[in-house]
């Protein structure tokens, strides 16, 4: 148990003290979605409403699984650059579980996530939405599940990768536009027949979708037209174990 | 005791022949030794060092420890490029790379005659970033010493080192072999370092061409050969040949005598009248034995790799 624990908590310990070592990026992190919102939200406050409701109230809950898109993105890029500076092969090296190097990622990706949605959280107040207890739980739960499945779709992407220009030019072109056609960004309902087809193929939206139904969850705020919550959690649940089983399976080819 | 026996790794790439790194490689290195593998870019250095390492699979052969297979728990490591992680301080570094063993390290808890030896106690709180290139080497051989293993291996840790850098590195590292009973491999191209180890095994185009001691090596040299630079390279050889002693082709201008005094040399020059640029008597080095055994040297010179 020791020869797992301790190699995921040091790496994952490690990945904490550089997000935190690195000024521009905490300020950066922390910043990016409180632009996003507010410029977005104050924007079309008087010109879109979606599900019938505010669009800034819309908004929120997606820009919280935004945050936890950058951080995974954020914490993979790492990889690349620890295989680049010769950290890896150190690990490698070592008789650390391979899978260490996964579930640290995956769970430093989740905690900065987490932490940054907590900071963002102070615009709660402005959001018109008002979060209870068992909503603000059970998102909190959901939004660890998404962030460490975006870590682990991260992990993939950067395993066999060279450069983090090249990177970071392919999780924006498949994370963003996953990310806008989740629901987070606009409402299912509302948009065109084809748009809405490729938004149900689209397997973030029905983790979107359950997490704006607990971050709303007796807030008075609806999701019409949103999936079965049985279907969004069985999505989510398969896409977290698929995602994290191919990680695994990939860090221990030799 | 590290064993290597008849060890045979074949490259495939997509789109070009297949490249034979290494072929029936057979090799040993005792405790308590520091074992040189030299050989030059391309001769297998690297691929014998991921097969021992175990970040490459096994082709054929074995690669064993004591009789049984490399455990990576009992294995230290020094990679050529560093490996250490330049956000953290040392003791960052080193804490985090023992919780990776498995240990939970606090500064008492870090051996103090290996943090001695490398000159690391005032540095422990330092960001690796701000030390330079020989305290980092240190660093790396303080990790990898850490968790106390049997085996070491270092792939060519001298690189953008000075010489007193190097110096110093080496003789610690010997030490601590030494003292340990550490079974030692040290990849490199350095020949001057591998003279002074215990045990030298010379690797060329993937197959071993020597494995002894230096002093043993270089005993067919005598005590000292004589080097002459000259743009008259093969007249002077077949002079000297045919006085008796054996000429070896150094470089392009640069010839070695074996056999034959500086003054015996000397006749045959002033015979021949040859133009001599530089003479003198030295010791002969494994450079001069690897020449000898291979017909090039390990770094060509550029007048050779011109000609190359």
């Amino acid at each position: 148990m020791t020869a797992f624990v301790l190699p995921t908590y040091g790496l994952w310990q490690r990945d904490l003290r550089h997000f935190l070592r690195q000024r521009s990026r905490v300020i950066g992190a922390v910043g990016q979605p409180f632009v996003i919102w507010i410029f977005l939200a104050a924007g079309f406050r008087h010109s879109m409403q979606a599900a019938g409701t505010e669009y800034g109230t819309w908004l929120f809950p997606g820009v919280i699984l935004l945050i936890a898109l950058f951080a995974a993105i954020f914490s993979t890029i790492s990889v690349i650059e620890d295989r680049r500076s010769g950290f890896l092969q150190g690990v490698l090296t070592s008789p650390a579980p391979r899978t260490a190097i996964v579930l640290s990622k995956m769970l430093a990706g989740t905690t900065i996530a987490l932490a940054q949605a907590l900071i963002f959280m102070v615009l709660l107040p402005f959001s018109g939405v008002s979060l209870t207890l068992p909503g603000f739980l059970l998102s909190m739960l959901l939004l660890a599940a998404a962030g460490m499945m975006l870590t682990a779709l991260g992990f993939i992407m950067a395993w066999r990768m060279e450069s983090t220009q090249g990177f970071h030019a392919v999780m924006n072109l498949l994370l963003l536009p996953l990310w806008m056609l989740s629901g987070a960004f606009f409402p299912l309902e509302g948009a065109a027949g084809w748009m809405r087809v490729i938004m149900q193929l689209n397997p973030l939206y029905y983790v979107t979708s359950l997490f704006q139904q607990t971050f709303f969850l007796g807030s008075g705020v609806e999701v019409p037209g949103a999936p079965a919550q049985a279907l969004s959690l069985a999505v989510t649940a398969g896409l977290l174990f698929l995602l994290t089983f191919i990680s695994l399976r990939m860090v221990e080819q030799k | 005791m590290l064993t290597l026996t008849d060890i045979a790794h074949t490259y495939t790439p997509r789109k070009a022949d297949d490249v034979q790194a290494l072929r029936g490689v057979t090799l040993s290195a005792q405790p308590g030794e520091v074992t040189a593998l030299v050989g030059p870019n391309g001769s297998g250095k690297s691929t014998l060092f991921r097969l021992v390492t175990g970040t490459l699979a096994l082709q054929q052969g074995s690669v064993t420890m004591n009789g049984a297979a490399v455990r990576a728990s009992r294995l230290g490591v020094v990679f050529q490029s560093p490996a250490l992680d330049e956000q953290l301080t040392v003791f960052e570094n080193l804490r985090t790379h023992a919780m990776l063993y498995g240990m939970q390290l606090r500064p008492v808890d870090l051996p103090a005659d290996l943090i001695d030896a490398l000159g690391l106690g005032e540095m422990l709180h330092s960001r690796v970033s701000a030390l330079s290139g020989g305290y980092r080497r240190r660093v790396e051989l303080a990790k990898a010493l850490l968790p106390e293993p049997d085996l070491l291996v270092l792939d060519e840790p001298f690189t953008g080192l000075d010489v007193t850098v190097r110096d110093t590195f080496f003789r610690v590292l010997r030490e601590i072999t030494a003292r340990r009973g550490l079974t030692t491999l040290l990849i490199t191209h350095e020949l001057a370092v591998a003279g002074i180890c215990d045990r030298v095994v010379l690797l060329e185009s993937g197959a071993i061409v020597a494995d002894d001691t230096p002093a043993r090596l270089l005993g067919e040299f005598g005590a000292s050969v004589v080097e002459i630079t000259t743009s008259d390279i093969p007249a002077l050889e077949a002079a000297l040949s045919a006085a008796g002693a054996t000429a070896l082709r150094l470089h392009a201008r640069g010839l070695l005598a074996k056999s034959m005094t500086l003054k015996e040399v000397l006749a045959v020059v002033d015979e021949r009248d040859s133009r001599i640029e530089d003479m003198h008597m030295r010791r002969p080095t494994l450079e001069d034995y690897f020449i000898a055994r291979t017909g090039h040297a390990i770094l060509m010179h550029d007048e050779d790799r011109r000609a190359a």
